[in-house]
């Protein structure tokens, strides 16, 4: 698909709380896009909190960190996954991130807009929450994707998430994808749900609306655990279980919106 | 069970990784209480031992055993990273031993130690396993807790501050003194989205406020509300409930 001087679409994927399966949807949507012949990075810009190498169980020798101290390049982090996608990892542990300095900013910023000339689709893994990183990561991709469950308090964060990129950035689309839902009537009926709230509480408070996008769900499959505990990417350990296909399906729905933006162009 | 006392005598030490001079490590050691190891001398789990007793003790403040400023400060920032994750408010207290000044002044450093470390055994005994008490500065305390709603926040604090009031300390060969606390409290919510730093400040401010309003007492600010009203909230989650009614 790409081709010389062509950019990659940036694409955050974000959450309210943590453990919704942000970094899995990450991942495991990477490796369906990977399927499809895209050229795929994930970045895990959870700095401080480095989950994706290890939901990957890879043994980074180098990390993010080390390209922002300006240790090494770009080209020795970068790190092939299974799966066929590449990442380029956070490190573990490291506090200094939990503050969004302006050198921070700049760093992430360049490095993203070196990555975005290579691939395909850069998938921008950010922590979770809205820390002013999660912001600052957010605001450099095009599009977000935020991830929920169908729990109460995901959906709460969620919504709280979504508001905030919406007032704070006039987002005037957010992609939504509901995990471990029933069935796909289930994750539309709770975008549908979200968008009634969004409409009635934030909407009005924005000259442009905000409008979510309900991407798609992944269904509860017992296919998840049974990869994770063999610290497996999903995708790999089991391409035909009912989530792997639906992040097929992820995969399908986010590419058509190319080809829909390639026919309007 | 190998004696630290003699190798201290020897120097350097012999070790499987070269000769090594271990002599302040070793003595360091000995003031902190460990006076032997597990492991024979020299070996690389006998080293291992020595660099772990030295980690801990590098955390840990000598006087009352808490932890120090500087883990303190990893602590408050891994909190404060947390929160965001997991969504649940946590709160830090400041907590200053009133006329502290006085207390040294009047009779002498050792009233003023054995005062701080009354108050550290307080808050040690009112912590639950996943909180953080520290000896953050002189005479000044700090308590990280973590998954703390706000009500639970200032019973806790209401209880350390009634405790150290209602625990005389008897000087040795000297009068009995009453203890007071001032107590300053900053909750870290998800949605604040304030650096550690700012919750130090904030709950410096509060500490003050507490001083400033004739000691012995404690104040803390409101948590920020969350983003989501309850009318939100309802809209939210509302019809969920319906649909199990139906």
């Amino acid at each position: 698909m790409s081709s010389a001087g062509s950019r990659a679409r940036i694409l955050a994927i974000t959450s309210g709380k943590g453990g919704v399966g942000k970094t899995f949807v990450a991942a495991n949507l990477a490796a369906a896009l990977t399927k499809r012949g895209r050229r795929v990075l994930v970045l895990d810009a959870d700095l401080g909190l480095a989950n994706l190498d290890v939901i990957l169980n890879l043994y980074p020798k180098a990390t993010l960190h080390d390209v922002m101290i300006g240790k090494c390049s770009i080209e020795d982090v970068v790190l092939a996954a299974p799966g066929g996608f590449w990442i380029l990892p956070a490190a573990s542990g490291l506090v200094e991130y939990s503050r969004l300095t302006g050198e921070v900013q700049d760093n992430l910023r360049q490095i993203i807009d070196g990555l975005s000339r290579q691939y395909d689709y850069l998938v921008l893994d950010t922590g979770a929450g809205i820390s002013d990183l999660v912001l600052y990561t957010a605001s450099l991709a095009e599009e977000v994707l935020v991830v929920a469950t169908p729990e109460p308090a995901s959906i709460a964060d969620a919504y709280a998430t979504i508001k905030v990129l919406a007032l704070m950035q006039r987002r005037t689309t957010l992609k939504v994808v509901f995990n471990q839902a029933r069935d796909a009537a289930e994750g539309r009926r709770l975008a549908e749900q979200l968008q009634q709230v969004v409409d009635r509480f934030v909407n009005i408070q924005l000259a442009k609306s905000l409008k979510l996008e309900h991407l798609g769900y992944i269904p509860s499959d017992p296919a998840v655990r049974a990869a994770a505990r063999k610290r497996r990417l999903l995708f790999v350990d089991a391409p035909e279980a009912p989530a792997s296909k639906a992040m097929i399906a992820l995969a399908q729905a986010l590419d058509s919106q190319v080809e829909k933006r390639a026919v309007h162009a | 069970m190998h004696d630290l006392n003699v190798k201290v005598s020897r120097s350097p030490v012999t070790s499987e990784i070269g000769d090594l001079d271990l002599r302040i490590a070793l003595q360091l050691l000995r003031q902190a209480g460990h006076i032997d190891a597990p492991h024979a001398a020299g070996s690389s789990a006998w080293l291992q031992t020595i660099i772990d007793r030295l980690c801990e003790i590098s955390l840990r403040d000598g006087l009352t055993g808490l932890a120090n400023s500087r883990h303190f400060m990893a602590a408050l920032d891994q909190e404060v990273s947390r929160v965001s994750r997991s969504g649940e408010i946590a709160l830090l207290l400041l907590i200053d031993l009133d006329h502290f000044k006085a207390i040294n002044d009047q009779h002498g450093h050792p009233a003023g130690d054995q005062a701080l470390r009354a108050v550290a055994d307080i808050l040690a005994r009112n912590m639950r396993p996943m909180d953080t008490a520290a000896r953050y500065g002189g005479d000044e305390f700090a308590v990280i807790l973590p998954n703390c709603r706000p009500g639970t926040g200032r019973a806790i604090a209401e209880r350390i501050r009634e405790q150290v009031e209602q625990t005389p300390i008897e000087l040795i060969d000297g009068p009995t003194l009453s203890l007071t606390t001032s107590i300053g409290g900053a909750h870290v919510s998800p949605w604040s989205r304030l650096t550690s730093k700012e919750v130090l400040e904030q709950a410096d401010r509060e500490l003050y406020r507490a001083k400033a309003q004739g000691r012995n007492r404690v104040t803390m600010d409101a948590p920020e509300p969350s983003p989501v009203s309850s009318d939100e909230k309802r809209q939210l989650l509302d019809p969920f409930g319906e649909n199990t009614n139906e």
